[in-house]
Order: C-alpha cells, then structure tokens, then sequence
C-alpha cells in the first residue's frame, strides 16, 4: 500500500491515505477545517467581502440547525443491534405517536385477548406496513417496547421491557441461521445479567427453539412480584427480501411454540399496502398467524405537516423562508420521487446551503458582518477591499428612482446609515412574514368553516402543499376572494359559529403576538353587530365581515418579493439545482461525444462551430458519429474501416509533413490507427453505448438511438 | 375468429387515426423515408424522436457486410498496442492539453466539494472522461485540509473484491475489521471521519459482487463517513439522496481500460468467465485451474505464439485423455462421467472449447480460448481465492 507523490496508484486495489495531521485531534481544530474550505470557497467572488463565505458558513450552519432542531430531535437509541444513533423526527415522530402507541399496546396485549374456541393458539403477528418512508420509526417501537412505560397511563400495572430480536434478510439464507439468529438474538441476553457459560457437549444446537424455551422458563422464573413475565418480539426488517420458504418454515416453528414463549413477529413491509403477506403466503401459514395490520403515515400529508408547521408556523420563526420555487421542487419530488422524510430533508438542507451563497446573507441575524460590534462591522464595510460588495448592497437595497438625483437627496449617507436601514429592512420583513402567516392561516380556517358547514364548493382544487406555494408567489386572490363571497352569503348563525371558531384559532396561538390584535379586532367588530342583530333573518354582518376579511387578504397576502432585501431572509423563485438530485448522466455523455468543444471552459469555446468536421473529432467522437449512422446492428470492421478513413483525413489535415510515408511506416501507422480503434471502443464499451452479441461474428449493437441535432 | 371491429368501423378507425393532425403524418412520412429522414428537410429533427428511431430500427433485419474483424485485421498483442497508440504524427485533437484544461476548469468546485463532504453528503460524478485525477485529487484535499482519513477504491480493477477493502480498512487506527468497527473507531475521536473515493462504483467488479456492495452501504451508512464516487455506465445506477456533479473530462480512460485486452472487442472480457467460475463447483474450479496452468506451460514451450483460433491451437490444446489422467492424479475426477460432467458446464459456456472430436473420444482436444495474460491472471485469482491469505 503506497502512495505516489504526485497520483494516487492505480494498480493497487485500495490506497490509503492517512489524515493530515493526527496531532492535532483537539479542540483547537474544531472550527480550522471549515475555515480552510470555507476561506478558499467563494461562489460570488466579485462582490463578496473577504472572507465573507467563512461567516456566512456559520450563519448556515446554525440557520439548518435551526430548522434541522424545529423538524427533528436527537436521541440515542440501543438498538438495531448496534450502537447507532439514530434521530427521530419531531414534528414526524408526533405525527407517528398515535401510531406507536397503538402498536406498543397491541404487542402488549397479543396474549391477553385471545379468541376462545380455535383449535390452536395462533401467533401474533404485527405488519408495519410503509415502514420505510421514515428511517426512525421502527427504531422509535423497538425502543419503547425494550424499555418501561410508564407514560401509558392507562395501563395500571405496565408491563415489563419486552426482549427484542431483528433479523435481517442477509441473516437468514436457510432456516437453521434464521433460527439460530432467533435464538441467539434472545439468548445471548442472559436473565439475570450474568453470562453463562454453556458447554457445547451438553447443551442444545444454538439453532433448537428449545434452548430458548429453557431460557425464557429461567428468565419467568427469576423474574420477582407479580410482574407478568416479559415478551418475546422478533423484527423482521426489509420483509419483502426474506425468502418465502424460510418464513414459513420459521412461522411454523414458531406458532407449535406459543404460547409457551409469548412470541410477537413485527413485520416491516416497504410497500404500502398489507397484501403482501396474503399474496405471499400460503393459507396453511396464514392460519397459523393472527395478522394486525398498520400503515405508517406518509405521502404528502407527511410534508405538508412537516412545512406546515416549520415554515408556516407562527411559533417558530426560520432564519431563511422558503420560497415557492424550492417548495415546488420537494412536492414534486416527494410525490413523484421518493416519498421519504430524510429525502425532503436534503432538499430543505440543500436550499438553505445555496441560499448563503449569496454575499448579502451575511445580514441574516444582524449587520455585525461577524464581528463583535458595530463599529468594527463599520470599519469593515468601509474598506476599501469590500467596495463591491458595498456598492451590490446599496444597489440592491434601494430601487433606481431613490437612488437617482432628487431633491431629498439619498437615503442614506454613510455606512451607519446603511447598516441601520438593514437592520430596518429585516424587522420589516420579520414583521410582514408573520402577517403573512397568520392571514394565511385565517384562510385555511375559513375554508375549513365553511367545508364543515356542508359546502362543497368551497374545496379549491389546489392540494394544501400547492396553496402554500400559490400564498407565497401571492397568487391565492381567486382562492380568498371565493371564500369572502362564500362568507357574505352565510346566516346568521353560520357567521356565528365561523366567529366562534376564528376566535379560538386566535386563542390557540401564543398570547403575546400583536399581530392577532388586528384579527381580534375584526372579529370582535363583526360580533358585536351580531349580538345587536339577534333574532334577524339576514343581517348585514355576514356582509361586512366579508369585506373585511376581503380587506384583510389583500393586505396581508402579499408577495414577499416586493419587501426590501428579501434575497437575505427568502429564497424566493430562485430554482432549485435539481440537477444535483436527479441528473441526466446519459445526456451529458452523449452530449460531450457529439460536441466535446461545448464543455471546454469558455475562452477555449467562442471561435468554434456548432458542429466540428468529423476529423477534429477526439476518437471515441468520432466512432461515435458512425455509430449513430449505422443500424440496429454495427460490423466491426466496417466500423474500423470507416474509422480508418475519418483518421486518413484528420492526418492529412493535421500532419505537417502531409504526406505519405515509406512502407515501414505505413505499416507503423496502420497499427497506431488500430490502437486507437481499439480504445476507442473500449471507452465505448465502458460508458455502456455497446451491447455485444452472438448472432453474428464481430457484430455489436447499439444502445442509444439519439438524433444528433 | 371474426373480428369484433366491422370492417367500416375498422376503416372509421385508422381514417380517425390518420386524421390526428401532423403527428400521424408526420410519422407515416418519416417511416416512408426510412433512413432517409435526415435528406428529407421537411421533416427536421423535431418530427422524429429517439423512441421512432428505435422502433425504426427494430422493425427491420439489420444489413451488415459479411466481413469480419478478427478474421481480416490481425489483433494487436499488448505490447503493439502499449507502443503504437502514442505514436502519433501530430497533435490530436482534444488530447492532453484541451484534457488538462477542462480538468483545471474543475479544480475551482474542489473546495465546494469538500464542503459537502463535510456537511454530511455523498457525492456522485458523472460525465464522459476518466475523472480519477480530479477524484484523487479530491482524495488527497480531504486527508489534507478536511482532516479525515481517505480510502481510495480502485473499484474498475476487475479483481477488486470484498477482501481488499477489508485489508485496507486494518490501516486505520485501531485496525477496524469490519463496518462495527469502523463505527467504533469514528467515535472513539471526536469529529473523526472517513472519506471512501470510490473510482467507479459502477465498475462490474462491484456491480456483480453483493457481498463488497453489502459492505460499502454499512460503511456508507454509518455516521461520519461521506462516499464521493464516480459513474461512467451511462445506465449506471441511479441513487437518490446523493449529490451529483457533472465532472466531464474528455480525458482518456488509461487507468480503467488498463485491464482491457486490445484484441477483444470486449473491454471486460474476464469477467464472464468469471462469472462461469463463481458458479462452479469447487472441483470443476480446480480441474480448471489445472487445464489452465497446463496451457500456460504448453505455451511457454510452443515459444509463447498464441493462437488466434480454435483450428491453430491444436499445438497448445490438451488432449482430453492427457487431462483425464491428470484429474485422476488430482482427485478431482475419477471417471470418465465425472470428468466429463464437470466440463460440461464450461463447454457449455464456451470457456473450453473442444477440436478434433474423434470417434469415442478419441483425439479430443480442449481448449481454453484466453489469451496467455489474461488466463494468467484469472488464475492467479482463483488461486488466491482458493488459499486465502
């Protein structure tokens, strides 16, 4: 194992290479290294402050915190088998309780409960199914069946901590490892703590259910009080993989043996509809089984809670807003995609990575540029090194007409100033952002009134993911102006209760907030007419709420865009990379085989046509051409034989002498132009563009059918 | 059978179908054209999709001349090959220094790239060009400036295995022999991380091996280890939740074509013999062996000329009473059946090839049509893999 100075060797299967320096494992190099990166990084170099990507990197480390801590918390979990820390969703893992606490109970009661009268007992089984769209979730039952519950204050008397096995598909190629993995998953747990030393001569095969029937009559023996004695669960994970036979073996091993040993079999479906298990499995094993089914919530209504309640929340306020286009993006790739939490994770991260791209973002929290006050945040901007980035901040922070010569003069004359109408600018966003929210949730509200009261057309046909992209860009007018007519056609009593219910949606939000005054007010308008109004058929009031809430919506439900400095605190429309999540590799292959002077860097590129003569070609494009000339079917020596000409002409262009040579070195030639064939179709044939067959001799077939353009 | 469609219906039908404006037309006009579409400028390439060029294509016999590559052009051995291909007579076009270019054009995004490493992503490099100078480039920045430790995977190596990433995860501190214990060593220090640089993670050594697949995705998943990659099938896996980076080169594919046989049309002819031998008994593995080595002796002494085809090659073929004897000596067959049983499934997969059949056997040659390297080094893995270190 080597490595060369100047490449890393490519004969040996695997190079190491150690760490920089080992010395150095302290503290001190805690925040070094992403300086360096940081310092060398800069996607905005012309008008970015030296050294702004190092604070800006900060300031996107605690944003993602932020938001990362609003959507999730940590917790270390014993389980899986291995000491994995493994996170559980917040918002999801609230989302998931109702579910969890189902499941736990339903393990816990698989052997009080049990129908009287069947010829057998049969053996609890529990399919999760959906299990995989959020990677905590089995994580998040394992770890409350193993320990007390307490907190299930129904249960007088919780049960025990239950033992745990998973078995994976990759243990259980046969039945004798799946059961020896069943067993030893139990019975390398010792009852009472202490290992016990077995001797192979005299004790069972690992593999015999009997040997954790005598573990388990040890471990109920020991156990003290009037305790019930624990449960047995085995988690098979990635259930689709297991093969069939095996489980129907280990089912019925299992089923002759409870309910001796209480066993509980939870089952983790990818898919999200149960029937596997009755498509898979025979009637015979199924008779055997006692199924109980569950879906984990997942699909869109997962993200919509978890943006709900991290971007549309009035009780949480991100550092960074997400706009419609990045919104649009995670929907589309949630619903289309992969519909899992950690994926809509990445793309949240992401956006929040490229938005501090930006030089501007540096005033995300405060105008302190990172440093420790005012006047050396001052002092800093007023160096002349950073006079590009002030003049962008200027520019961008007033429009052209202030910026232009009138007779108030400029808004602000000096850095101070400067920093002081950010400082403004942020408050003003922070401020209009709440508004926004608390009107956008008035709406839904009203909508929701007013579908339970019983009118259907009140249902908009955007799906509620939709509507809060449609809120952001300001396009929800059709949408509020509906609901307000809806409104002014509401009784007397039906504008009561949709006071009475907007009234305890206020209530709902933290007290603090003058934001609500505005609403309160409104509504404590409307219902005061009301209560004149007692007893009258048709009032005015419905009528007047409705303007006022017209009113009210138009005010509120803006386009964030038209604030000032939004680029700091919104990403806006600014597109998503996509290309990084979900690229096109064929595309750009293909691309760069039919024209390589389109990728060269741009001083290399602008005297070039869009199409090269086929002999200023690299090889592997020139072949390539060919190949999109041929049919279905390539001969090899014709290939090579109208490759050969296609390099004749290149030589003819390109060498200086021009013309031929002597025998020798015709024959030298020939074997160089073979060389290059041969590499060339070999590239080919690595990129994937070649199929070889056996129908004909030397034949290979293509691939790809693309039209050049 | 009588058709449920009458025959105006029928006609009603196509008529309809005709009827749809342009795209009817347009296809029936292309298909009308055949091959001629580009001499046609009425249609453009808007009118004429890949999908129709497919279907094109399919709908008829493809002609092809009869000639035959192996049989008119003598294939280049090795050393031909190493010593023509850089002797050309002027520059080519976008070699070295339009190569060099581009790959200076990348060294900028290096910096980004390490900090979505350390950020937690994996990343993946697409684009046509080798990328590993880029990719250890990127290998060497992050042992260096974002302190972690490195493993460069030589995964296109067609003997890289399960075992190789093992022997060099032991050059860790602390010796890790398995993903557990790796997860161990990374907290045992604060802040530790491992990068893999996996050149080529869709390489088919790694592509038909679950095992070294198995391995990569536990060390992938554990907390603190980021896998930066490179892909160059263009049907090359698609993985989401990884980052993608296009990182076209137009560099030359050196390094990943090292083990490609310039007189094959295959790049990786190896490994479907491979795949043959994995497949096998452990006896027809040995009775392998054995009728490899006795080739390559035989060759050795014929002056290492090789033959080019079966008829050539009854100099350095085997006769199958010869190897008979031979397997009995070894214990690897004791009879004829059995002999012939466990060469069956090579001849089948034409891994040995068989000349002069003569009656009852008599005469019989066998073959194994590899070139002297290329069996040599198939050898030597099945050797290791016999007697493992």
């Amino acid at each position: 194992m080597s490595l060369a100075h100047d490449d890393v060797d490519a004969t040996q299967p695997v190079v190491y290479i150690p760490c920089g320096d080992e010395t150095s494992t302290e503290d001190d190099a805690e925040n070094d290294t992403d300086e360096i990166l940081a310092e060398e990084y800069s996607p905005f170099r012309e008008r970015d402050l030296p050294g702004g990507y190092v604070t800006r990197f900060d300031l996107y480390r605690a944003a993602w915190k932020k938001c990362f801590d609003r959507m999730e918390v940590r917790s270390i979990f014993r389980s899986l088998g291995a000491r994995v820390e493994t996170r559980v969703q917040h918002i999801v893992s609230a989302l998931h309780a109702p579910l969890v606490d189902e499941i736990v109970r339903s393990v816990h009661r698989a052997y009080d409960d049990i129908l009287p009268g069947l010829p057998r007992v049969e053996l609890p089984v529990i399919a999760i199914s959906g299990s995989s769209t959020s990677k905590g979730f089995l994580a998040d039952v394992a770890s409350r069946l193993e320990t007390n519950h307490a907190e299930d204050a129904e249960d007088d008397d919780p049960p025990p901590g239950s033992h745990i096995t998973h078995l994976y598909p990759s243990d259980c190629p046969n039945i004798m490892s799946t059961m020896k993995a069943l067993v030893t998953g139990f019975v390398n747990h010792p009852p009472n703590g202490k290992d016990v030393q077995r001797k192979p001569v005299t004790s069972l095969a690992s593999y015999d259910i009997e040997l954790l029937k005598v573990w388990y009559g040890v471990l109920r023996d020991s156990a003290e009080g009037p305790e019930p004695p624990p449960q047995l669960v085995v988690f098979l994970h990635d259930f689709e993989q297991f093969d069939e036979s095996v489980v129907q073996d280990m089912f019925y091993i299992c089923s002759s043996y409870v309910p001796q040993l209480p066993l509980i079999v939870v089952v983790a479906l990818s898919s999200l509809f149960p029937s596997f298990l009755h498509t898979t499995y025979p009637q015979s094993i199924l008779s055997l089984l006692r199924v109980d089914t569950f879906t984990v919530p997942s699909g869109p209504t997962l993200l919509e809670r978890v943006i709900a309640e991290t971007f549309f929340d009035l009780r949480f306020e991100p550092d960074v807003m997400v706009g419609p286009a990045a919104l649009d993006y995670l929907t589309d790739f949630f619903c289309r995609h992969a519909s899992s939490v950690e994926g809509a994770l990445l793309i949240l991260q992401l956006t929040h990575f490229k938005h501090f791209d930006e030089p501007l973002t540096v005033f995300v929290h405060d105008e302190l540029l990172g440093t420790s006050s005012a006047e050396l945040a001052t002092e800093k901007l007023s160096d002349p090194k950073g006079i590009a980035f002030l003049t962008s901040l200027v520019s961008w922070s007033f429009g052209h007409q202030e910026l232009a010569p009138n007779q108030v003069g400029w808004p602000v004359n000096d850095v101070a100033g400067l920093l002081a109408s950010i400082a403004k600018a942020r408050a003003d966003f922070r401020y209009r952002l709440r508004r926004f929210k608390l009107a956008f949730g008035v709406l839904l509200r009203v909508r929701k009134v007013i579908l339970n009261l019983g009118y259907r057309t009140a249902e908009v046909d955007k799906t509620p993911l939709e509507m809060m992209s449609a809120s952001l860009r300001g396009g929800l007018a059709r949408e509020g102006k509906y609901l307000v007519m809806m409104t002014k056609k509401l009784s007397v009593e039906k504008t009561q209760i949709l006071l009475q219910d907007l009234q305890s949606f206020l209530d709902e939000l933290p007290g603090h907030m003058d934001e609500t005054q505005e609403v309160r007010q409104g509504l404590a308008a409307s219902a005061e007419l009301l209560e004149g109004a007692e007893g009258a058929i048709s009032t005015g009031v419905a009528d007047e709420f409705g303007d006022w809430l017209a009113g009210y919506f138009q005010e509120h439900i803006i386009n964030l865009e038209d604030l000032r400095l939004w680029e700091i605190w919104y990403t806006g429309p600014t597109p998503f990379p996509s290309d990084m999540l979900n690229p096109a590799p064929r595309a750009s292959v293909v691309s760069a085989l039919l024209q390589p002077q389109s990728f060269l860097p741009a001083s290399h590129n602008d005297a070039t046509p869009e199409r090269l003569p086929i002999w200023k070609l690299p090889d592997a494009s020139i072949l390539f051409r060919r190949y999109l000339e041929a049919g279905r079917m390539i001969n090899v020596y014709d290939w090579y034989d109208s490759f050969s000409q296609a390099v004749e002409s290149q030589r003819s262009h390109l060498s200086r002498g021009g013309g031929e040579g002597s025998g020798a070195d015709e024959e030298e030639w020939k074997m160089h132009v073979q060389a290059r064939f041969m590499r060339a179709l070999h590239t080919l044939d690595l990129i994937g563009l070649i199929k070889h067959t056996g129908r004909k001799a030397d034949h290979v077939m293509r691939t790809v059918f693309d039209i050049p353009e | 059978m009588s058709s449920y469609l009458s025959s105006d219906q029928d006609s009603e039908f196509y008529s309809d179908f005709e009827n749809t404006p342009s795209k009817g037309r347009a296809r029936s006009s292309s298909r009308a054209s055949d091959f001629a579409a580009d001499d046609n400028p009425d249609d453009g390439p808007g009118s004429y999709t890949s999908f129709d060029a497919y279907f094109l294509h399919a709908s008829r016999p493809s002609r092809t001349s009869s000639n035959v590559f192996s049989q008119l052009v003598q294939p280049l051995s090795p050393d031909e090959y190493a010593a023509s291909l850089p002797r050309a007579l002027y520059p080519l076009p976008f070699s070295d220094a339009s190569t060099r270019l581009l790959e200076q054009s990348h060294r900028p995004h290096l910096p980004r790239y390490l900090l979505e490493l350390t950020e937690g992503f994996n990343l993946l490099f697409y684009g046509l060009g080798s990328k590993r100078r880029v990719l250890n480039e990127l290998a060497r920045a992050c042992a260096a400036r974002a302190r972690a430790h490195v493993l460069v995977l030589n995964a296109f190596q067609p003997s890289f295995s399960t075992r190789d990433v093992l022997a060099a995860l032991a050059h860790l501190p602390g010796e890790p022999q398995d993903a557990d214990g790796v997860a161990h060593f990374l907290s045992s220090v604060r802040r530790q991380r491992l990068v893999l640089v996996v050149h080529n993670i869709d390489a088919p050594a790694l592509r038909t091996a679950p095992k070294a697949r198995a391995l990569l995705a536990a060390l992938a998943a554990l907390d603190g280890v980021q896998v930066a990659a490179s892909v160059d099938h263009v049907v090359g896996m698609l993985a989401r939740r990884w980052l993608w980076h296009d990182l076209t080169t137009l560099a030359p594919y050196d390094a990943e074509l090292a083990a490609a046989d310039p007189a094959s049309l295959r790049a990786m002819t190896e490994t479907a013999a491979v795949h043959v031998l994995a497949a096998v008994t452990q006896r027809a593995r040995k009775l392998f062996v054995l009728m490899g080595q006795r080739q390559l002796e035989a060759l050795a002494d014929a002056g290492n000329v090789e033959p080019t085809n079966p008829v050539d090659s009854g100099e350095v073929a085997i006769a199958y009473d010869v190897l008979f004897n031979l397997a009995r000596d070894n214990f690897i067959a004791t009879n004829d059946t059995a002999l012939r049983a466990l060469l069956g499934e090579f001849r089948d997969h034409r891994l040995v090839v068989t000349i002069g059949t003569g009656a009852m056997g008599t005469g019989e040659m066998l073959w194994i049509p590899l070139r002297k390297e290329r069996l040599k080094k198939l050898l030597d893995g099945l050797q290791q893999q016999q007697d493992p270190p």
